[in-house]
């Protein structure tokens, strides 16, 4: 017992330096690493200062979404009377257009993945936590999913409910979460694996608190970093459908409408295809290096 | 007689995001023909790294610097094919690990005779030969059979026979073994350290044992170095440092192990504390923290390792007031 | 001293699927094959064996963590295996187990007190903040770690403290058994006597009964009361500290202590090692009769047809083997 003292007398020298200092989750430490990650914070700040513009810039134009300028159609970018941006074949003002669009696209991106990311997550923690021949159907399902092509099962929905941009947000998510399944699963099966979930399993703690508190945080690393990708391909997917004439509906825009329509006028008037254009790549960029930021950050190792 | 391996002042550090890591630090030690050394301590006392640094084995993002002289060559100096014709011709190494040292997909015979064609430019029917006697050596029963066979084919204890032939057939002037049993089983750990008693009996080659265990350090070694937070803080032939050990973490460390042979119906003496962090080591002795009998001097100074007797070296302050 | 745990002929097979695609087989890995035992109140039980004897499988089985395929568990008195899940899951309290691992078995999201609190909201859901914190602190201070560090996490410590979280956690609930499985193999020497003599501790003032898996000889002749040898998932002898170390009678036990190295060069080089020829044989395919007879020097006939049965001497003492009094 005395020996026993002295050890912990010894151990309260040693880190009475450093009990001083609060612990630092896993999570700070990630958060520290990405502040210091300076594509990934300048990719941040562009897509915050991107964001406000879409909420604000249509204030600050003159103009609103149905104003057609009758005097100024299709001219290009100008200071002289506030069509910044230049206008359409229509006489719309591309400025409006640009940022009404964000709005549309980055919400259709962030909502579609937020759809995607809670049925994903629970989807795939349940089949690889729960295994064995549960996990396997629940995995076998996905399989039959992912066969039917995106494409065609949207085309069925707008045809049967008729085009509506909630429908978009739906159809996109609906098949976005198959991919953040597997992923889900895959990282669950490894950490199940680990000692702490049977330590906890032998501590009497129920399935459904393992699942939250100790599966769920530990494969969330890989998820955001899916996450942060999937807002892009989503926001590229919207296009495609655009493009297609399945997406949002007039006088409502979206970047990818904006890019399929200013694709027509290419060699009349290619600010109405380089303007949408330029911002929808930046956005990608955006992502994709917070992306890369929070990949290093929370999985140092990989480095 | 002339040293087979000499470090002189080596240092191994190792660049990290949280900035330079030493690991090891201003080492030197010699190494005669024929003897058994030693090396011991814990896990980050830097006795790999030592040799890892040494045999130009070490990660991407570490540096070795002093002098390594193998055979009147300064090895830090050489370019890798230059490295590479030493080491596992004149010079070889075993690692604790032995499945992930043999290639999966070759034949273990012709691993082994690969060795002999590439360093040696023997003819494939002379290596052969001269395979089959070292394993012969090894006891490895059945050898025909076993040449033809693949490395998952074998057992743990059997792969460690097949790295230590393939560190032999060279006949090598210094092997260096990195917890060469430390993976294996108790009955089987006895097999193979049965093996390299023969061998000492048997080669000329000087051997470096790199372990924690200081039971195996017992029954092999000629030569003890104790290693501690990247240098080395005792040095003793093998009978004195067990029985008379100098500085005060040997004494902590053959106190504090339960012994096989003893019955001690008490708490054991361990070392309290922890091992040092080596990004942030102490200004004075590292063990300062951890002594008992640790001072204000101890704190502040470090103790430099110094000649006791003849054979026996050790760093700290209070053997020199004593 | 009454036993608080027997276990009775337990058996846990895992079926391997063996051969090709076309002519595949079930096979059983028989990791634990009717092993029985017993554990007194407060005592000290040493599980010895190589690996894939089965000595963790056996842990595992005890706690009911995987379900064995045959045999009883009676925990005072009560059959575990026959427990419906909810109901062993309130049995779990008295039940407990640490890793080998320190590292692994702390969640590396949720800082000490966090760990240390999940088994108590487990155990009672009702349990206050306040009265939670204060057992945590508690038993914080008595494995040797400072209340202070309660909100940092498994990252921020070494092995050996990590080692201690995990023994936090399995104390709080004040239970009766705890196994552990190779709680010290992941440690530094310096930091093995630290957490062995911890244990012995918590054992002696709780009256806690451990059972303590090792490989490890040495630690078990330090900490245990009775010694249990395995090898490729039986017993092979079962005896008192004392006995089983200074006088083993079965084969395989002489083989294993005197395989182990002794940190004494005159006595270590004077000792005659008893060394066993070949490996472990595979559990998939284990020998006939005893298992241990491929690699006995005392092997015969008899021990190929024949298993040996579990024979008891006075002082309880347990072996199995056809010739120990050879």
């Amino acid at each position: 017992m005395a020996l026993f003292q002295s050890q912990s007398d010894a151990q309260l020298k040693l880190m009475d330096a450093a009990v001083r200092m609060r612990g630092r989750s896993l999570w700070q430490d990630a958060l520290e690493r990405f502040r210091r990650n300076t594509a990934a914070m300048g990719g941040v700040i562009v897509l915050c200062l991107i964001a406000l513009m879409s909420m604000i810039g249509p204030l600050i134009s003159p103009y609103t979404l149905e104003d057609l300028s009758w005097e100024a159609i299709g001219i290009a970018p100008t200071m002289t009377n506030s069509h910044w941006f230049g206008t359409d074949d229509t006489g719309r003002d591309l400025w409006v257009l640009t940022w009404m669009g964000a709005r549309v696209s980055l919400t259709i991106g962030v909502m579609t993945t937020i759809v995607a990311m809670s049925i994903g997550v629970i989807y795939g923690a349940t089949a690889g936590y729960a295994g064995g021949r549960t996990g396997n159907a629940m995995m076998r399902f996905v399989d039959v999913l992912y066969a039917l092509p995106l494409l065609f099962f949207i085309i069925i929905l707008v045809t049967v409910f008729g085009r509506n941009i909630y429908l978009v947000f739906l159809a996109i998510g609906c098949v976005e979460w198959l991919t953040m399944a597997r992923i889900v699963r895959g990282q669950t099966l490894s950490v199940k694996r680990k000692d702490y979930i049977e330590a906890a399993l032998a501590s009497g703690v129920r399935t459904g608190t393992i699942i939250r508190r100790h599966v769920i945080p530990n494969v969330i690393g890989p998820v955001i970093v899916y996450v942060t990708l999937l807002v892009p391909t989503n926001i590229l997917v919207e296009s495609y459908l655009s493009f297609l004439g399945l997406g949002v509906q007039e006088p409502l825009t979206s970047w990818g409408v904006l890019i399929s329509r200013g694709a027509n006028s290419l060699e009349t008037a290619p600010w109405l295809l380089l303007i949408p254009a330029t911002f929808l790549a930046i956005t990608m960029f955006c992502f994709n290096f917070i992306g890369d930021g929070l990949r290093d950050a929370l999985d140092p190792k990989d480095r | 007689m002339n040293p087979v391996l000499t470090l002189d002042h080596l240092n191994v550090s190792f660049a990290t995001n949280n900035g330079e890591v030493s690991a090891v630090s201003d080492l030197s030690l010699s190494i005669t023909p024929g003897e058994c050394v030693g090396i011991v301590g814990e896990s980050g006392s830097g006795k790999s790294q030592t040799f890892l640094g040494a045999m130009g084995l070490l990660a991407n993002n570490g540096t070795a610097t002093g002098r390594v002289v193998f055979q009147g060559q300064d090895l830090l100096t050489l370019d890798r094919a230059a490295l590479n014709k030493i080491r596992g011709d004149r010079m070889a190494m075993i690692f604790q690990d032995a499945g992930t040292s043999l290639t999966p997909h070759m034949r273990i015979g012709d691993q082994l005779i690969e060795v002999l064609t590439t360093h040696k430019g023997h003819s494939r029917q002379a290596a052969r030969q001269r395979v089959l006697e070292v394993m012969e050596s090894m006891r490895i029963p059945e050898i025909e059979k076993r040449l033809t066979q693949y490395p998952h084919e074998f057992s743990g204890g059997m792969r460690q026979r097949v790295m230590i032939a393939m560190a032999l057939v060279c006949e090598p002037d210094l092997l260096i073994a990195d917890e060469p049993t430390t993976a294996l089983d108790v009955t089987v750990q006895a097999q193979i350290l049965n093996l390299f008693r023969a061998l000492k009996r048997h080669t000329k080659s000087a051997i470096v044992l790199i372990t924690h265990d200081l039971g195996v350090v017992a029954g092999l070694c000629d030569r003890v170095a104790v290693m501690y937070a990247g240098r080395i803080v005792e040095e003793a032939p093998v009978a004195d440092i067990f029985a008379a050990p100098k500085h005060p973490y040997t004494q902590g460390l053959l106190k504090c192990m339960p012994r096989l042979d003893q019955l001690l119906d008490a708490e054991l003496d361990a070392i309290p504390g922890q091992p040092p962090n080596l990004q942030n080591l102490p200004n004075g002795c590292a063990f300062a923290e951890r002594c008992v009998n640790a001072n204000t001097r101890c704190h502040n100074e470090r103790p430099a390792l110094r000649e006791l007797s003849s054979a026996r070296r050790a760093a700290c302050h209070l053997l020199e007031a004593a | 001293m009454s036993a608080v745990l027997k276990v009775e002929n337990l058996k846990v097979h895992f079926p391997i699927k063996t051969g090709g695609f076309l002519n595949s087989t079930v096979v059983p890995l028989k990791a634990v094959d009717g092993v029985s035992f017993d554990v007194g109140a407060g005592e000290c039980l040493g599980v010895v064996g190589e690996s894939g004897c089965g000595k963790s499988t056996l842990g595992r089985a005890i706690l009911q963590l995987i379900k064995p395929t045959d045999g009883r568990v009676l925990w005072l008195g009560e059959n575990l295996c026959d427990l419906a899940p909810e109901a062993m899951r309130q049995k779990r309290s008295d039940l407990q187990l640490v890793f080998q691992d320190p590292l692994s078995s702390l969640n590396p999201r949720l800082s000490v007190a966090e760990i240390i609190r999940e088994p108590l909201y487990a155990a009672d859901p009702s349990i206050s903040r306040g009265e939670a914190d204060q057992r945590i602190d508690e038993i914080m201070s008595d494995v040797g770690l400072l209340p202070e560090m309660r909100n940092r996490y498994p990252h921020e410590f070494s092995g050996g403290q990590c080692q201690r979280i995990a023994i936090a956690r399995a104390m709080v609930l004040k239970p009766k058994l705890i196994v552990c499985d190779e709680p010290v193999s992941a440690l530094d020497v310096s930091i093995q006597a630290q957490v062995i003599n911890l244990l012995r501790k918590l054992q002696r003032e709780h009256g806690l009964s451990l059972i303590f898996i090792s490989h490890d000889l040495s630690v078990v002749r330090h900490l245990c009361h009775r010694v249990m040898v395995l090898y490729l998932g039986r017993m092979m002898e079962l005896a008192d500290r004392d006995a089983l170390f200074a006088k083993p009678l079965h084969p395989y036990t002489q083989a294993l202590l005197s395989a182990v190295p002794i940190p004494d060069p005159a006595l270590e080089r004077a000792k005659e090692p008893l060394i066993l020829s070949g490996d472990l044989p595979s559990p998939l395919h284990p020998p006939s009769g005893c298992v241990f007879r491929t690699r006995c020097p005392k092997a015969s006939p008899k021990c190929i047809k024949e298993v040996p049965a579990v024979e008891v001497l006075s002082g309880g003492h347990q072996i199995a083997c056809h010739h120990w009094q050879d």
